[in-house]
């Protein structure tokens, strides 16, 4: 057993940690003319223990989403809480995983996966052995002493894993992680996550902009609408596990699925559409009448 | 070819010494031509052509590297940049973080700096020898703010260009504001930190050698007033051949500081050319 299988297992008599509630939540960037409401009216339940996959059309607040659970932002109305408390701000228990890589590229890859426990305050003989572990886990333990300005994209994204991996956290916020990532590195990365995963389930919110890559990995997924963000749409993800792009192909009910959350995402990607169509057009506008 | 710590690409060519002695040595002839031209044609090349010829001064630095005196001039020069330009360092650095990271601060003490960084070393010359004790520190003092203004300048700007997210991804790693500073902003700022060092212990340079004309020729002797002087003093004496050596020889002392800072600022931030 692994060392932090084993630190999990003794803390399985506890209740599921890590979930999060989103009641009412509205959120406003910007003020005044270029004030832009992302977020309005919206609850939510994030699910404990599970892989909670929210997609939705580009721009639509899944970032904010998770700054929100995440504790970077405030709410302007509503509430988050996370197991019943308010969150208030970043904690190590809800843990962020960036868009891109945002590796620390003055550390190396050693330094930067034992970074939060060094954070803590834990002594480099107790962190050793769990940084170790989880890197032999995303099979970089060869690669410890590079710089993350020497890994591959992929390669980048395994010690992003590994960083928070090794924290164990309550929750864990992935914000379109394999974006930018080509197709085939995609795949493996979806395979090495959903592997991982296996081993050590936990509160997962996933975002991403890829219906397969959501049906693939979700448990639930949260289709959100077109700004300001509300759940458009729930729908549990009932598919046998392990799950594979082929079998997937496959599945009918897989197949539902995808066809009818496509015509959600779609409905709502038009609406922006129109949406930026009246935006641009109203600036026109201004922009005549300023002259 | 990699990008060095300055942005500007590092030859890593086999060719790169054999082409940096060829451009030189092409100087040098274009120098010698322009200088001689006069006595083979009759027509003085304009500017060059008042100068004394590559030969002549290369007779003159022969002559002037054996003297005690050329050397405690450089030495003194050097240790007068020095001195000026890590004072600057140990309190530039500091007041560039501080400035980016306490609104507050830089709110009241950014625009005093902001009027204060326009005005030339130089025209602080004259209030440097009132205001300052010894001549020495008047002149050190001047070297410090050709190179403490630019350090400041580029860590505030370094810091503030730090990517949010690295700030964000601490947070939520559990790292406390110290911690951020500490292991975020501070190595995350030291690319900033190395160009604008190499840069500055250039602009000391640049400056060291006005303030002492200016400063160093009336109350010392002539063996104390740092190569500034000895261009002066050559001036005076009407030997042009020395000015030139003078000229190369700060030159030389202004690349080898500069490259030494590169050097060390390599050594400082490892990930940059990691590759």
């Amino acid at each position: 057993m692994s060392a932090v299988a084993e630190r999990r297992a003794s803390d399985q008599t506890a209740a599921p940690r890590g979930r999060i509630d989103l009641h009412r939540v509205a959120k406003t960037y910007g003020q005044g003319r270029l004030a832009k409401t992302v977020m309005e009216d919206c609850s939510l339940t994030i699910e404990p223990g599970r892989l909670n996959v929210v997609i939705g059309p580009s721009g639509c607040g899944k970032s904010t989403l998770l700054r929100l659970i995440a504790g970077f932002d405030q709410p302007d109305a509503g509430a988050v809480t996370a197991d019943g408390s308010p969150v208030r701000g970043p904690a190590s228990d809800r843990l962020m995983v960036f868009q891109e890589s945002a590796l620390f590229d003055w550390m190396t890859v050693y330094e930067n996966v034992a970074f939060a426990l060094r954070a803590a305050g834990r002594g480099s003989r107790d962190i050793a052995p769990l940084a170790k572990d989880v890197l032999e886990r995303v099979g970089l333990a060869a690669f410890k002493e590079k710089y993350p300005g020497q890994l591959s994209g992929g390669m980048q994204r395994r010690v992003e894993l590994a960083r928070a991996l090794i924290n164990d956290p309550a929750v864990m916020l992935l914000d379109e992680p394999f974006r930018g990532l080509d197709a085939m590195t995609r795949g493996l990365m979806q395979e090495y996550f959903l592997r991982l995963y296996a081993d050590n389930p936990r509160t997962v919110v996933f975002v991403t902009t890829e219906i397969d890559e959501a049906i693939l990995i979700a448990d639930r997924l949260i289709i959100l609408s077109n700004v300001p963000a509300r759940v458009r749409w729930l729908v549990e993800i009932d598919l046998p596990r392990p799950r594979t792009v082929a079998t997937l192909y496959e599945d009918d009910r897989a197949n539902d699925i995808k066809r009818e959350a496509i015509e959600v995402l779609h409905e709502e990607a038009m609406k922006s559409f129109r949406g930026a169509f009246r935006e641009r057009a109203s600036k026109e506008a201004v922009t005549a009448g300023s002259k | 070819m990699a990008a060095g710590p300055t942005g500007v690409a590092v030859a890593r060519s086999p060719y790169a010494l054999r082409r940096a002695v060829v451009a030189l040595a092409a100087c040098a002839v274009l120098w010698q031509l322009g200088a001689r031209l006069d006595d083979w044609t009759g027509v003085g090349a304009p500017g060059v052509g008042a100068l004394p010829s590559p030969v002549e001064v290369a007779m003159a630095a022969g002559r002037v590297v054996v003297e005690p005196g050329y050397w405690i001039s450089s030495a003194l020069s050097f240790v007068r940049v020095m001195g000026g330009f890590l004072i600057a360092l140990a309190a530039a650095v500091p007041l560039g973080l501080l400035f980016a990271t306490n609104r507050t601060f830089r709110a009241i003490a950014f625009p005093v700096f902001e009027v204060i960084r326009p005005i030339p070393p130089l025209a602080w010359v004259p209030a440097a020898i009132i205001f300052w004790p010894t001549q020495e520190a008047a002149i050190t003092f001047i070297t410090f703010l050709g190179a403490f203004f630019t350090i400041t300048i580029n860590v505030l700007s370094g810091a503030l260009s730090i990517d949010p997210r690295f700030v964000e991804a601490a947070r939520s790693l559990g790292a406390s504001r110290m911690t951020v500073f500490r292991r975020i902003v501070l190595p995350a700022t030291a690319p900033s930190i190395v160009v604008a060092s190499s840069i500055a212990i250039g602009l000391s340079w640049e400056v060291v050698v006005a303030a002492e004309i200016i400063s160093g020729s009336s109350a010392m002797g002539s063996n104390s007033g740092g190569l500034g002087h000895f261009i002066w003093a050559s001036y005076l004496g009407g030997s042009y051949d020395d000015i030139i050596v003078g000229m190369i020889s700060i030159g030389i002392a202004g690349y080898l500081c500069s490259a030494a800072v590169r050097k060390a600022g390599a050594l400082l931030t490892p990930w940059i050319n990691a590759r």
